[in-house]
């Protein structure tokens, strides 16, 4: 993986897999501070503190389809080939926030990459699905709900739908592009 | 999609919306991703992208998308499978954004599976 926003990709799909039904992603870049973090919170089935100590380890996974789980061990070395830090909360039956904190100007940090199809990829086809988005630059901030998208267009909005999910892309690209204003990050 | 503008635009949306929903059939082809880890890594992203250009650049509206996690086939990712209406499933596999509009045009417009990316079909 070598974009942050794969990475986000991939927890907001392990949330999705414990049945999370309402999911957050914070991300605030802050280059003043020299700080990128990236917060994932849902409200699935959480792991017990066994499985949440052991879960960057490659060997630890809940699937069956293979022994290895590599999501998590691959966030940790990104996080660690830069100097950051990765926190990872979770409780059985309430939830699990994954928290990364990158150094913005170190030379090994990974570029954020494409977030506005890393969102629509993420929530494709989940129908049941609340997902909310902070975004904070500098000063500015974006906010995009799920539910007040789906209320402003008026109609039934479904992540399965494809001109839906176009709309909300381009919905997220626009925004972006606003609060960075030419930059990028 | 053009860019909304104003409310104005916002309602023809809408009504476009309502009709289309209404016509709609339950009958949808339904498309498949593999969003693992796996899937991932191997390009998920920039395929689903790419297929979502694509159904809006043909306007076609029959098509349901969903996504999958690991099904253990993470050496063939990116994995996209179409599913017709009363017809066998068919997995594609190290499917690439170039590979899109060619399954979509043969085989989710024409139903002309395409035989040279096909790994797995699980019939009906």
């Amino acid at each position: 993986m070598q974009e942050l926003s794969l990475h986000i990709l991939d927890l907001i799909q392990n949330s999705v897999e414990a049945g999370a039904k309402k999911i957050t992603l914070v991300i605030k870049d802050a280059p003043e501070e020299d700080e990128l973090s990236i917060v994932v919170t849902d409200d699935g089935c959480g792991m017990n503190a066994e499985q949440c100590a052991n879960v960057t380890s490659p060997f630890c996974t809940s699937r069956q389809t293979r022994r290895v789980g590599l999501g998590l061990a691959f966030l940790e070395m990104a996080v660690t080939q830069c100097g950051g830090k990765l926190r990872i909360e979770s409780s059985p039956g309430y939830g699990t926030e994954v928290m990364a904190i990158f150094s913005h100007s170190h030379p090994d940090r990974q570029p954020m990459g494409d977030i506005a199809g890393t969102i629509v990829s993420a929530l494709m086809g989940e129908t049941e699905v609340t997902f909310e988005y902070l975004h904070i630059y500098k000063n500015k901030k974006l906010k995009i709900s799920s539910l007040k998208f789906a209320e402003f267009l008026g109609i039934a909005f479904r992540f399965d739908r494809p001109e839906h999910l176009s709309l909300l892309e381009e919905n997220i690209r626009e925004q972006l592009q606003t609060i960075y204003g030419g930059e990028s990050s | 999609m053009n860019k909304l503008l104003s409310m104005e635009d916002l309602r023809a949306l809408r009504k476009d919306a309502l009709g289309e929903m209404a016509a709609r059939q339950t009958c949808d082809i339904q498309v498949i991703v593999g969003m693992g880890t796996c899937g991932i890594a191997a390009g998920a992203r920039e395929v689903v992208t790419e297929l979502l250009k694509e159904l809006q650049r043909r306007n076609i509206k029959n098509v349901s998308v969903t996504k999958t996690g690991c099904i253990g086939m993470c050496e063939r990712e990116v994995l996209l499978d179409v599913v017709r209406p009363n017809e066998d499933r068919v997995t594609y596999g190290r499917v690439v954004p170039r590979d899109v509009s060619r399954i979509v045009g043969e085989h989710i417009v024409n139903g002309r599976v395409v035989e040279g990316l096909v790994v797995g079909r699980i019939a009906r």
